[in-house]
């Protein structure tokens, strides 16, 4: 049998965003179908409209945890403008934060990507909960992030002879927007009621 | 009680979803049911959204799934094969009845007509 080959950085995508493995067979679907005679457009177009598809629900998913992250990232970016405009060494701590900014976007956009939901099925899957380690990795990641970053700070603040009130204030929202939904995070816990696909209708 | 109280509204993918794998009967998966829709609506049809449209259905206990076998022409992936669940049918009938009834209260919509 003579197969067709689908587009190598289509099927690139969706082996490096999850899709791949965490919804295969949507992914032996879309193949299944190129190999029915689809376009090379039509796999590109479902592909990004698969992947587009998985973010969202990801996002859905750990919209607890975003809005937690974006309320703490909002309030530690305003923080550190203000000070950024009154006293701190403004191309460095402008650097850094831009950087840090910069980084943390790209990598929430790669971790919202990967597959934090996988569909219940009965051969592969033990656990019913949705998959968010992704994301706590990512909120690990941010954690250590922002403690070194405000480590840093604390260490120019010492330097620079200024007050360390503005620092402990960054550094409580820090805590508010990133330790505390880690904290809170759910533990594994048996789902009610669900019976495997056997007793279908 | 519990049942009555959460009452499941299907959106409209979710029910021409849900009606498409009722047609299918046990050949419904993925492929099958985004050819069925595209069929029936002149549209292409996203297989991301369909599965994203059917695993909210699972959620809500309106349709099961399984796996199959994997198969070489599918990259040794799997088909995840899909049913209708009996408060799946419940609820496309309730659907049903509620879009008739407020079909008919549109005279001027009847035969078609715009």
């Amino acid at each position: 049998m003579n197969l067709r080959k689908p587009p190598v950085p289509a099927t690139w995508l969706l082996t490096r965003l999850g899709i791949a493995d965490g919804n295969a067979p949507l992914a032996g679907d879309l193949l299944e179908e190129f190999q029915s005679g689809r376009s090379v457009a039509w796999y590109y177009r479902q592909t990004f409209m698969a992947i587009a598809t998985g973010m969202y629900r990801n996002a859905w998913v750990a919209r607890r945890y975003l809005g937690a992250f974006s309320i703490g990232y909002a309030a530690q970016a305003g923080v550190a403008f203000i000070l950024w405009r009154n006293s701190w060494p403004s191309v460095l701590h402008g650097i850094a934060f831009t950087t840090l900014a910069v980084v943390m976007v790209i990598l929430l956009l790669g971790t919202l990507s990967r597959p934090l939901w996988r569909p219940r099925d009965t051969k592969h899957l033990g656990s019913d909960l949705p998959k968010l380690e992704s994301f706590f990795e990512f909120s690990f990641f941010a954690v250590v992030a922002f403690g070194s970053y405000l480590m840093m700070y604390g260490l120019v603040a010492l330097l620079w002879r200024q007050s360390l009130r503005e620092w402990a204030y960054t550094e409580s929202i820090w805590f508010l927007g990133f330790i505390v939904p880690d904290l809170i995070r759910p533990r594994s816990q048996p789902r009610r009621g669900r019976q495997s696909a056997r007793g279908q209708a | 009680m519990e049942q009555m109280a959460r009452h499941n509204s299907l959106g409209e993918f979710e029910l021409m979803v849900l009606l498409a794998l009722i047609r299918l009967g046990d050949d419904a998966y993925g492929v099958t049911i985004s050819r069925e829709i595209e069929n029936c609506s002149g549209r292409e049809v996203a297989l991301g959204s369909v599965y994203a449209a059917l695993d909210r259905l699972e959620e809500k206990d309106l349709v099961r799934s399984k796996l199959g076998d994997p198969t070489a022409s599918r990259g040794g992936r799997a088909k995840r094969y899909f049913r209708s669940t009996q408060q799946g049918l419940r609820e496309v009938r309730e659907t049903q009845r509620v879009l008739m009834s407020l079909w008919r209260g549109l005279p001027a919509l009847e035969g078609g007509k715009a």
